[in-house]
This record gives structure tokens, sequence and C-alpha cells, in this order.
């Protein structure tokens, strides 16, 4: 082959490869790192919740007439609320709960195994009625649901008990512990017994209160801003107050959802007008939410897409320049009788030469750039198959780019050796 | 001479309008992407109140859990609110020339019924001092004055849209709001305020705008008020129900700034956080190491992460993005340039030095790299666009992302910058030609 | 006007040494118009470009218009050429994005000549080599002899006191040559040294003196008594210079 010519030839243009060859590195380093925060933004934005986010929609009721301040009347309310919403034709579920999936955030406690000593775990934590987890079509996977009159019984014990302050132990405190039924996530239950076998286990919070696991939901993801997506801990209750106002989840059948919201909108403020109604799908509420991500990978994907524009179009001049400056010596060897496959052989060679040792450059800044990114500013790391696919992707689009401009080479007609000498 | 160059240059791009095109839209590319992502990051990290960053401070106070330090973003750092105990007590201190801690609070604003139907709102609680201390412009009246604060008295300021909203825009000073079921009168209306992010309060969405309604601090308890932002506790929960448990416990909710025109206030200041956190040791309270903190706006920004960290990726990226465009254009500036050393052979026998075969060819590099720009930046400036109109989905502003006149004089340097660095090379190499090799034949 | 003495002139590649010039001596005196020939591979355009202080030599003193150019630095070889010599090419070499004027006009700008005096000299020299009608167009609109009149104005526009041609009519058929030809007899009659360089008889027919060149020596006999004469009588010689 004909390496040694090649490379003495690039040995006297030493500055003009080398560019070329730095801008492949830094390209490759660039598109690599890109593509890698563009898989993070990605698996992210496909986390699955565990619930029908597309036909689930969520209703706000804020009262404003000062009647909600009584909380029979307030009971009453929610109680007819719930009763106008089962009958709208079709909606599948209704519950009453202060959960909203995927707004980036929610409550949260820690608990600890009952009487271990081991470290507060932290999990979200919701109130839930009968409706809830049919309503997020969360089903249970092991152990059992709560019913709506336990919901509203265990609403009724602790409003009770927090209307009034309770007596402090010695140890700052309550003296009497309360017990709670609660329902958990599999991936809590992962994390607070080793086999995940969670169903009948007790947990105590900071106020040494108790709960007891009495059932378990398999997928749970909520996003939050610590590191608690998957960790819920439902306990049985209502949500309403006239502060607070109140919130419900609708569950419709698929592909109702805007005729269901009018319709529900009418039917509540003719229950009741004293109060103002926020109704949105939750799947907008989901698409704003993951809008950050969503951006971040449209405007990685056009740096990516302008950077190997950018850099085909740097190979391209190279090669034609390098054709043009070679007419005459092109034209000599066509004469001395190089096939036009030798030609275009001689311009690929010569490329990928210089591809290759730009990319060489490349993964070594490739994993500089990946240090960098991981050490100041929260990145992640690189898969070593991306780095490959970079490499094999950057060979095929430096060749492509020399083929057509190489392709005028190939054209050179002989003659033009020995014009005009 | 510098003219004559320019239109050399011009000439010399319009020669071979593809390639020229080529050329200066790779460096357009650059300059786009890194003023779109450069300004990206400069919305969230530029001073919201540049004329009194250097007095205004946050202030922390670490009263947390003696068990684990409170989960902070940067490890260290104490909670990023303090209790209501502890605000009263540091209130105390004559210090500060201004003080006031805060908080946010969602309410029922009830209009005028031929207005409209009652909204919820959200409404900033603060003291006399948040005016001043914020340098808030007001177009009707003023804040309410230190009296206001211990009664509380029922008093309210609103902003320009809400007294639009409530008033039609007429001086509504000495008119009557409904919130709740409390009448406040208005004292004053905000002329316009928007700072680039909600500096004040960073602990929720720190791109929304100011509140729109701002009452007394001191309704908290009269009117049994609850924070519309975040709080953090730890250990049991408080005794007492409802707004006095709130009070006494060790929950964390309130936003507290203080100013301090003089460094020698600042140190005192600190001195003064110290001895009350000494002091609450005695008691039993601050069970971690004193770990006060007086942030400045700056600091305070840096440690609640204002600026995401993708946005620094970005402008990383992007500049790297700018590198390649510049080598790309060095590449390509060579081979124009020695294309085209026949002409510069005339132009050295007929008498031009290389510094002047040097300086026609940097002021090319210069026109390409200008032209790069001005393309660039108008490129950024339809990108920027379209990110404002994704922001006014999210938080309803169009105006967060600007090209201000700090980022245009960067995109500009920057433009320059590449067509230099990119230009100097080339123009090197080819004011070294020996001139006589390309005369005779063409 | 031009004073060469022992010139020589080596281009070295990796492999081999080729002497384009040695020992080379040549004498030309103020208001000559000198013909240089000589077979390709002679030293013709090396000794060109050395007199035009285009490219250095690597032995010799060169004097041009009495004063030693030999070790100059090359802005200061730049001011020579602008200031006090003229190139006429074989290809005309003329840029082809300026339009006449903007062409004639190039030299005068490096000179930093003020426009109005700028001016005046282009229209003066576009005047004298008759295409003042084709002031604005650009060098492709114009015919080879047209072209080649151009660069002749961008000579006389710079007032050189000495013109070097290379071929100037070698791209040019009969008639055209005989118009520039005239045109450089015409310049050369106002007192202006020219040495050009060519291969057609007829051309060096028109020049005061014909000098060889063989292998990078003169083999003119005229050329070589006159540097013995200056050999003898330095004086002498200098004052005829």
């Amino acid at each position: 082959m004909q390496f040694g010519p090649i490379l003495r030839a690039m040995a006297r243009n030493k500055v003009r490869f080398g560019l070329i060859a730095l801008e492949i590195a830094l390209t490759l380093a660039i598109v690599t790192n890109c593509v890698n925060m563009i898989r993070v933004a990605k698996a992210d934005m496909s986390q699955p919740s565990g619930f029908d986010d597309d036909n689930i929609l969520t209703v706000r009721s804020q009262p404003f007439t000062s009647d909600f301040r009584e909380e029979g009347y307030l009971d009453n309310a929610v109680r007819s609320d719930m009763e106008v919403m089962r009958h709208t034709p079709g909606v599948k579920a209704v519950t009453n709960s202060r959960f909203l999936p995927w707004q980036g955030g929610g409550s949260s406690s820690e608990v600890r195994i009952a009487g271990s000593k081991t470290e507060m775990l932290r999990t979200q934590v919701y109130g839930a009625d009968g409706g809830t987890l049919d309503s997020l079509r969360a089903p249970i996977i092991e152990g059992r649901n709560f019913t709506q009159a336990e919901a509203e019984s265990e609403a009724t014990r602790l409003r009770e008990l927090l209307n009034a302050a309770r007596p402090m132990g010695e140890d700052g405190k309550p003296k009497e512990k309360i017990t709670q039924d609660i329902i958990i996530s599999k991936a809590f239950a992962k994390l607070i017994t080793k086999d995940g076998n969670a169903l009948n286990v007790r947990l105590e919070d900071n106020d040494g209160d108790q709960y007891r696991v009495v059932g378990v939901i398999g997928r749970f993801y909520n996003p939050y801003g610590w590191p608690i997506h998957e960790f819920v801990m439902f306990f049985p209750g209502l949500s309403r107050s006239y502060e607070g106002g109140m919130q419900y989840l609708l569950r419709v059948e698929p592909g109702r959802m805007d005729s269901v919201k009018a319709a529900i909108e009418k039917n509540l403020l003719a229950a009741n007008a004293g109060r103002n109604l926020t109704l949105r799908p939750l799947s907008e509420i989901k698409t704003n939410q993951l809008a950050q991500p969503a951006l971040m990978v449209r405007m990685l994907t056009v740096v990516i897409f302008l950077l190997l524009f950018v850099t085909c179009l740097g190979i391209v001049g190279l090669t034609a320049f390098s054709v043009a400056e070679r007419t005459r010596q092109i034209g000599t060897r066509r004469a001395l009788g190089a096939l036009k496959s030798d030609i275009l052989q001689y311009f690929l060679l010569e490329n990928w030469i210089v591809t290759s040792i730009g990319l060489t450059v490349g993964v070594v800044l490739t994993y500089a750039l990946n240090i960098a990114l991981v050490t100041k500013l929260n990145g992640t790391k690189l898969d070593p198959g991306l780095v490959v696919m970079g490499v094999v992707l950057l060979w095929a689009a430096g060749l492509t780019a020399t083929y057509f401009p190489a392709l005028r080479g190939v054209r050179v007609a002989p003659a033009i050796a020995t014009r005009n000498v | 001479m510098l003219m004559h160059n320019l239109v050399i240059a011009w000439k010399s791009l319009k020669r071979n309008r593809i390639l020229s095109s080529l050329i200066v839209t790779g460096i357009a590319l650059g300059i786009a992407l890194s003023t779109t992502f450069a300004t990206i990051r400069h919305s969230f990290a530029k001073d919201p109140i540049p004329e009194k960053s250097n007095v205004l401070y946050n202030v922390r106070l670490d009263s947390w859990d003696p068990l684990k330090p409170y989960p902070a973003r940067v490890p260290g750092e104490p909670p990023t609110q303090i209790t209501y105990r502890d605000a009263m007590e540091i209130m105390k201190s004559s210090i500060p020339l201004r003080q006031s801690a805060m908080y946010k609070t969602n309410l029922y604003v009830h209009p005028d019924p031929k207005v409209g139907k009652p909204f919820k709102e959200q409404i900033r609680a603060c003291f006399a001092d948040f005016f001043p201390m914020f340098n808030v412009p007001f177009k009707y009246g003023s804040g309410w004055d230190k009296k206001g604060d211990v009664g509380p008295e029922a008093v309210v300021v609103l902003n320009e849209e809400m007294n639009e909203k409530l008033f039609g825009g007429a001086n509504s000073v000495g008119k009557t709001v409904r919130i709740e079921d409390k009448d406040f009168r208005v004292v004053g209306v905000l002329g316009p305020w928007f700072p680039s992010i909600k500096f004040y309060d960073l602990t929720q969405n720190q791109l929304q705008p100011p509140e729109k309604l701002f009452i007394p601090f001191n309704h908290l308890v009269p009117m049994n008020l609850r924070t519309g932002g975040n709080s953090d506790g730890w250990g049991p929960s408080p005794n007492l129900p409802g707004i006095a448990g709130l009070l006494g416990s060790e929950t964390c909710w309130l936003q507290m700034w203080v100013e301090l025109p003089k460094k020698s206030d600042l140190s005192a200041y600190q001195d003064f956080l110290k001895a009350y956190a000494m002091e609450q040791k005695k008691i039993g309270r601050f069970p971690r190491p004193v770990n006060n903190r007086v942030s400045s706006v700056k600091e305070w920004m840096d440690l609640a992460g204002v600026v995401p960290a993708q946005a620094n990726a970005l402008v990383v990226v992007s500049l790297l993005f700018l590198a390649v465009c510049a080598l790309n254009l060095v590449g390509l500036l060579l081979g124009k340039f020695l294309a085209r050393a026949a002409e510069i052979g005339v132009r050295r026998a007929l008498g031009a030095s290389r510094l002047d075969i040097f300086l026609q060819h940097v002021v090319e590099c210069e026109l390409i790299g200008v032209l790069g720009g001005v393309l660039g930046i108008s490129l950024s400036l339809l990108t920027l666009a379209y990110m404002n109109n994704w922001m006014k989905t999210l938080v309803n502003r169009t105006d967060f992302f600007k090209l201000d006149a700090e980022m245009v004089v960067m995109a500009v340097g920057l433009s320059l910058a590449a067509g230099l660095v990119a230009g100097l090379y080339p123009a090197w190499r080819t004011c070294k030609l020996a001139p006589a090799i390309h005369l005779k034949v063409q | 006007m031009l004073s060469m003495r022992a010139i020589k002139k080596v281009y070295r590649t990796d492999l081999i040494e080729t002497h384009a010039l040695h020992d080379f001596d040549i004498d030309v005196k103020t208001g000559e118009f000198v013909a240089v020939m000589g077979r390709s591979g002679s030293g013709k355009t090396t000794f060109l470009n050395i007199a035009g202080l285009l490219d250095t030599f690597d032995g010799g003193t060169y004097h041009l218009d009495g004063e030693d150019v030999s070790r100059l630095s090359d802005a200061q070889m730049s001011r020579i050429r602008n200031l006090k010599i003229g190139f006429i090419f074989q290809s005309f070499n003329l840029i082809p994005d300026l339009d006449v004027f903007d062409n004639v006009d190039v030299p005068l700008r490096y000179r930093r000549l003020p426009a109005k005096e700028r001016k005046e000299r282009v229209e003066r020299a576009v005047e004298l080599v008759g295409l003042s009608a084709r002031m604005h167009h650009l060098p492709s609109q114009l015919s080879g002899g047209q072209q080649q009149r151009v660069a002749i104005a961008r000579v006389l526009g710079g007032d050189p006191r000495l013109i070097l041609a290379d071929e100037p009519t070698g791209n040019l058929d009969t008639m055209m040559s005989r118009e520039v030809m005239d045109l450089l007899e015409r310049i050369n009659d106002k007192g202006t040294t020219i040495v050009m360089v060519t291969h057609t008889p007829e051309c060096a027919s028109r020049a005061s003196r014909q000098i060889h060149l063989l292998d990078g020596k003169v083999v003119d006999t005229d050329a070589l008594m006159g540097a013995e004469a200056e050999r003898v009588n330095p004086t002498l010689a200098a004052a005829l210079n």
C-alpha cells in the first residue's frame, strides 16, 4: 500500500492535517459526552410512574366561602363532590388525596423498623382513601387495600388527636403512641427489609408513632427533591381543609378526557359554587415536569448535528484544497497509469489516517471532558460503548465527507499533466 | 489602509460565495450556540439587584437535629430557612440598618363582586424594611411604617398588575382590599419591579416573579396563616396544634435578610449571631456545632443552586463547539489564503511588505468573524425567543432570557477573538510566502 | 543602475543542490534597455527575481541604483520594490477582483500616498497606455494585450527607476506584442531603465543591448567588457552609472 508516501506527504503539511485531527478529536469528545447527557435525561424522562398517567384528571377545589371552615360542612361538601364525580359518565374511579404525581415534590417523613436503632429512612408519605390506588391504577401486589370506611374513621381519629396538645413524656415525645396501617411501595419494602418481605412489619417515626405495613404496591415513581422517587408510604385518611382546599384524582375512560373534564367542572360548580376549581389532566402536569430534560435533549441534539455538520464541512474543505493543490500531480499519476480507484483510495486513505489520529486523541479528550463534567458539573460517567459508537460514527462521517470532494480529484484528466508547463 | 483592507477582504469573500458562506456559517453557528447558552446561564447567574447586592445578606442558623446534619444541597450548609423563634430573637439586633424575616402565604383575595370572583393568591408577609431594603419602586404611596409591623395594621401593598386587576390601575391608596375575612387598607402600589430571579426567596420556584400583594409579617398569629413555601422540620412533632405548635417548634420556614452597609457591621453581626447561638446552647437548643451563615446575594444564589448544572454544562459544550468552529476556520482559511499565493506574490512584487500582507489577511479574518458574529447573534435571538416561549408555559414569564448589553459585548468579543485566533496562523503563513515563487506560472 | 558581482544562488533540496547562478556578474547602466536571453534553466528567472529583490542570494554583491542591497531586511526590500522597481510579467498578474483603476492603484497604496495624488497618478498612467475608457473594467473583461497594458500602467503609476519584464509578450499574439514593445520603447525613451527577459529574437532586437545566459553565467561579450572596465576603473564605471 501507499502508506509511506501518504504519511510523508502529510508530514509536510503537519499543521493543516493536525488541525483536522484536533477538530475530529474535539468533535468526538463533545458528541460522546452530549449523547451521554441525552441518555441520562432520556432515562429520567422515560421512567414509568406506575400510574395510568394518560387517563388521570386532577381536580383542585379551593373554597372561599367561610361555610367551608366548619368541619361538618367541609366533610359533606367532599362527600357530595365525590358522588357527583363518581356519577359523571366516563369516570372509572375517584379519590380525595393530597398525592399529586409528577409535580416534582410532595411530602415526606422519616421512619425505621420499630424498636431498632438503625438510621431513619426518608420516604414520601401521603394520605389515601379507599379509591386512591384504583384511581392511580397502582394495584396491590401483597396484602390488602384500605377501605373507604377505614379512611374516614382514621381521618376522624387523627383530627381529634391533632386538634389538642398531645401530652409529652420525659423524652420530649408524645406519651401516647398512635398506630396506623400503611401501604408502601415494593422499592421501599426492599429498602427497609433485606428480603423485601415487609408485610406486617412495624415502623416508627420520630414521635415514636407506629405504622404497620398491611399492603404493598408494585411500581411507584414520583420525582422528588431528594432521591426518594420510588419510596412511598400511604396512610388511610382524608385530605381536606379550608386553607389547603381539596384535591381529587379521577381515572377516566381512555379517550374521554376532554368531555369528562368539561362535565366535571360544570357538575361540581352546580353542586357548590363557593370555590374555585382547577382541572388539569395529569399528562399536562407530567409534560411540564419533564419540560426541562426534554428541552435539554432537544438542545443537545441540535448541538450534535451542528457539530457533525461543521466538522464534515472542515473535512470537505480540507479535501477540496488537497485535491485542487494536487491537480497536476493527480494528472501526472494518471498519465503514469494510476486508475481512478487508486486516486480515490489515496484521498480516502489520507483522510482515514487523519481521522484515526484524531480519534485516538479524541478518546483521551472524551474521558478528560467526562471527568471534568462528572467532578465539576454533576455529570454522569460514560459508557465505553458510547465511545466506540462515536468513533465508528466519526470514521463513517470522515470517509463520507472525503468521498465527494475526492471524486473531483478522480475526474482530473491525465492531460492536465502536459498542459501549460 | 484599514478601509482599503476591508474592501479587499469583502471582494475576496465575494469571489467564492459558496466557500465564504460556509466559512461564515461555521463561525456563526459557533457564536450562536455559545451566545445562546451563555445568555441562558447569565439569565440565572446575573446579579438580580446590582445596586445593593454588596450590602444585602441572607441569614441562616444551624438549629438542626443533633443526630445528623441538614440534608443541604451543599454538604455542611445549615437549613435554607430559619425557625420562627430564632427569627424573632435575631430581629431584635440593632446592627443591621434594615432587616426582615418573611414568608409567603396563599390567601383568598375577595375583589369587589363587580370585578370578579374571589381568587387564591400568593402573598408575601414581611416587615416594613422589606421595601427600602430591596429598593422596591413605588408608583403610588409607599410601604407601611414600623408601627404597621407592630400592630399589625391591616395594610397591604399591591403590585402594578394586582392594582390593575382590582382597581383598574387607578391610584388605590386608601382603598380597601378584602383578604380572607379581613379588610386591608392599600398604602402603596408598586412600580415595575422585575428582578431576574426571586432572589429574596430561593426556596421554591426561583424564576417566578415577586408576589403581587404584601402584608405585615405579624398577621401570622391573628390570621392563623400558614406558609405557602417549604418548611423543613426534624425530631418530634410540636405538641401544640396549629399555629401555636409551629411557633415554638424547630421547623425552619422563614427567610431572613439584613442590610449591612459597612464591612464592620458584617463582622459585628456575625459576632452577634455567634453569641446568640452560644446562648441558645445553654437552654439545650442549637445542638450542632455553631454554623451560622450571613451570605451575600451571590453566595446565597450559588448555594441555592440557582444556575442549573446543565446550564453550565451547555456553556462548556458550546465553547468547545466554538473551538471546533475556529479550528475549522483555520483549516479553511489556510487553504483559501494559500490558494491565493499568486496574488500575494504580485502584491509583494509591487512593494507590499510582509506586515501589509499580514494585516490584509487578519482584516479579512476579522471581517469573517464580525459577519459570523452578526449572523450568530441574530440566530441566538431566535433561539432565545424560542426559549422564552418555552418559559412562558412553565412560569408565565416571557422576558427571562434576555440578550443584554453584557452578553452582546461578550458575543462580539467572542466573534472578534474567534476571527483573530483562527486567522493569525493562516495570515502568518501567507505573509511568509516567498514572493518570487508564484509569479511565473498561473 | 544595476550591478551584480560574483552573485551565487543555490537551490537546495534534501538530495541535490542546483547552482542556478554562480559567479554571476552583470551591469546595466541607467537608461539602458537590456534584453536577457537564454534557454530554459539558464538562470534567467533567478536573475530577474534577484534583480527585483524578490529572492535572496547566497554570495556576491548587488548594487541597485548605487545602493548595496545585499543585506536588506524583508521590509526594506519591499520598500525598494515599491519605490524603484516595476514588474511586468508574462501572465500579467493583475488582481482579478480589482478593476483597472484599483489594479494600478495597488502599489501606490503600499506607498501610502494620499488619495488625491494616487488618483492623479493612476489616471495619467492609464491614459499613457490608452485605456482611459476602460478604467472600471475587470481584468477578465479585457483582452490579453489590454491586460498587459494595464500591468504597464501599474508600473508607470509608480514612476520606477527600473522596469523588470519577464517575457512580457509571451502570452500575446504578434499584433499585441508589437503594441506592448512599442510602449516599452517609449517608456525607455523617457529614461527609464528596462531589463527584459525574453525568448523571442524579434523582441530582443528592440533592446539596446542583449545579454545571453548559459548555465547560470553571462556569456555576452558586451556585458563582460563592461564588467572588465569597471574592475579596471571602478570610479569611472560609477561615474558612468
